[in-house]
């Protein structure tokens, strides 16, 4: 005979689940009365989407762009493209150096750094909560226009971005191997290099190829307001409303972007297919 | 003779369930234990506890003469890279080769000094360690017949390799004591008597002492010196494995 009664398929959740659903669409509601959507003036002022749009096609024109500009608008993308490979790099290293301190439990024993781990965190969150055109607004004003102020926003953003998730991927690593090493008398920097980074490589990696993209993408926006890049040009054409240019540059973005992600994606699939 | 190991009524605590109540026993050098019991009766736990890998909520345990509750972190390294520890689940680093894990082996050796800092850094991986370790991790490797095995993925081993590579790192510490939670467990009968023998022949060259859990009756008795069973926490016998009555442990464990 079976002693143990078979819980309820449900339990008491239901009822909840009804307030869950009634609070969500409140708050919905509530939401979209402040943030000023409405389908009709959108469709109201559709004539400017048309009249960008009908001066934005033919896009290339030799009359009005000339190669001289193309190969401008080329060294741009091109600047963009080394602005966001660098800032990453750089925000990667030190992302990573900042994330095993903010990892429970890895550097030191979790009882005794509380203060240290938890200043690490706050760090970290400081520089992912500020948004980037924020940081570069700041660094612009502090290393004057350019690119180097778009690397160093990028920077500050992929360790924001870096750090937390980088903390995460080596917390939620099997400490069961750590844990054998640490038997056999090994010190916590040597385990956490030699069984709890090997571990998390798939996800480090990972994320770091998200931080890359991220950064294309927002290594286009930086440029207006004037850390360098591409972004720059767009935001003169349009002031100008040279909306053929414009399309041209926007063109390339895309492009970039896309070929960013491509590659990204398939490198993403190569590390994992080595993993089950 | 020496104890290396003393175990002085000792309790321990998850939570509020009790799982060891007060367990003495003491361990010479040169010396091999067995331990048995059913499943859930603390052989683990208690082995956790002697390398301070649990906190205990009474009692005194010494390793080595030092107590090791309240040893600084370097003194409690030092302590145990004495000692040689094959765990229930194997624990090897997923991701990393075979002779990797192994290599691991040396990590605790003389993490004392400056110039040890950086030697152990080269520990991290076989790929740049240095040819003595690497060598000496072949030795350990073909010690447990899994030479052939150097360079694959630790993930990819079955349940019995991956014991054997376990095995090889715990080797890999020179230890003077080897503590085993159910080393044979996982391997087929053959290799399971060569581990155990291999255990054996090391207490009786090498002078090494010898802790090891196991559920086959035969093992305890064939390869320890002595033998304690775990009953609920406790210990429930303490014999010489010359003086056992078989057939009523057999009824009683097996
Ligand atoms: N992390 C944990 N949290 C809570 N209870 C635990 C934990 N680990 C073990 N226990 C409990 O402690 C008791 C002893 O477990 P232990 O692993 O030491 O048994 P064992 O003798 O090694 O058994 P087995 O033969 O199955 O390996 C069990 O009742 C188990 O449920
Ligand atoms: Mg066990």
């Amino acid at each position: 005979m079976r002693r143990a009664a078979v819980p309820p398929r449900f339990g008491n959740r239901p009822i909840s689940g009804i307030l869950a659903i009634i609070l969500f669409l409140l708050v919905s509601a509530w939401c979209f009365d402040g943030s000023g959507f409405s389908i009709t003036q959108l469709l109201g002022s559709s004539e400017y989407l048309l009249r960008f749009l009908r001066e934005a096609f033919p896009p290339i024109d030799e009359h009005r762009l000339t190669f001289d500009q193309f190969h401008r608008y080329w060294l741009a993308l091109i600047e963009t493209f080394q602005m966001a490979f660098v800032g990453t790099l750089l925000g990667l290293v030190i992302g990573f150096i900042l994330a095993l301190f903010a990892s429970r439990g890895l550097m030191f024993e979790s009882r005794r750094s509380n203060l240290l781990q938890w200043s690490v965190k706050m760090l970290i969150s400081l520089f992912r909560t500020v948004p980037d055109l924020v940081w570069a607004i700041i660094f612009v004003m502090v290393v004057g226009l350019g690119a180097f102020a778009g690397t160093l926003t990028i920077m500050v953003d992929t360790i924001g971005f870096c750090g937390r998730f980088f903390a995460e991927e080596m917390e939620d690593v099997d400490r069961s191997s750590a844990e054998a090493l640490s038997a056999s008398g090994a010190r916590r920097f040597d385990i956490v290099f030699a069984a709890v980074v090997p571990a998390a490589t798939p996800g480090l990696i990972t994320t770091s190829l998200f931080a890359f993209e991220k950064a294309i993408r927002s290594s286009v926006v930086l440029g207006l307001v004037g850390a360098g890049g591409i972004g720059l040009e767009l935001q003169s054409l349009m002031n100008w409303m040279a909306y053929d240019r414009a399309m041209v540059i926007i063109g390339m973005i895309f492009a970039l972007v896309l070929v960013v992600e491509q590659l990204s994606t398939y490198l993403r699939k190569l590390v994992m297919k080595n993993e089950r | 003779m020496v104890a290396i190991v003393t175990a002085e009524d000792i309790a321990m605590r998850y939570g509020t369930m009790s799982i060891l109540k007060g367990v003495s026993f003491a361990l010479e050098a040169g010396e091999s234990l067995s331990l048995i019991g059913s499943n859930g009766a603390g052989k683990s736990t208690l082995i956790r506890c002697l390398l301070s890998l649990e906190p205990i909520t009474a009692g005194r345990i010494s390793l080595f003469g030092r107590e090791i509750q309240n040893l600084k972190p370097s003194e409690l390294r030092s302590s145990r890279c004495r000692v040689g520890v094959v765990f229930q689940e194997h624990n090897l680093v997923p991701r990393l080769s075979v002779l990797s894990n192994v290599v691991h082996g040396a990590l605790g050796r003389n993490t004392q000094t400056f110039g040890s800092m950086i030697s152990g850094i080269t520990l991290w991986s076989h790929i740049i360690a240095g040819s003595a370790h690497r060598e000496r991790a072949m030795e350990c490797l073909e010690r447990v017949n899994l030479a052939d095995l150097a360079h694959r993925r630790a993930d990819t081993l079955s349940g019995g390799q991956s014991q054997r590579v376990a095995i090889a790192r715990a080797l890999m510490q020179e230890p003077d004591l080897i503590i085993a939670d159910e080393p044979a467990a996982s391997l087929d009968p053959i290799a399971g008597e060569e581990v155990m023998g291999l255990f054996s022949e090391l207490c009786r060259e090498a002078g090494v002492s010898l802790i090891f859990s196991t559920h086959n009756i035969s093992h305890a008795v064939d390869f320890a010196d002595r033998m304690m069973a775990m009953k609920s926490g406790k210990i429930s016998i303490d014999c010489p494995t010359g003086s056992v009555d078989l057939q009523a442990l057999k009824a009683e464990y097996a």
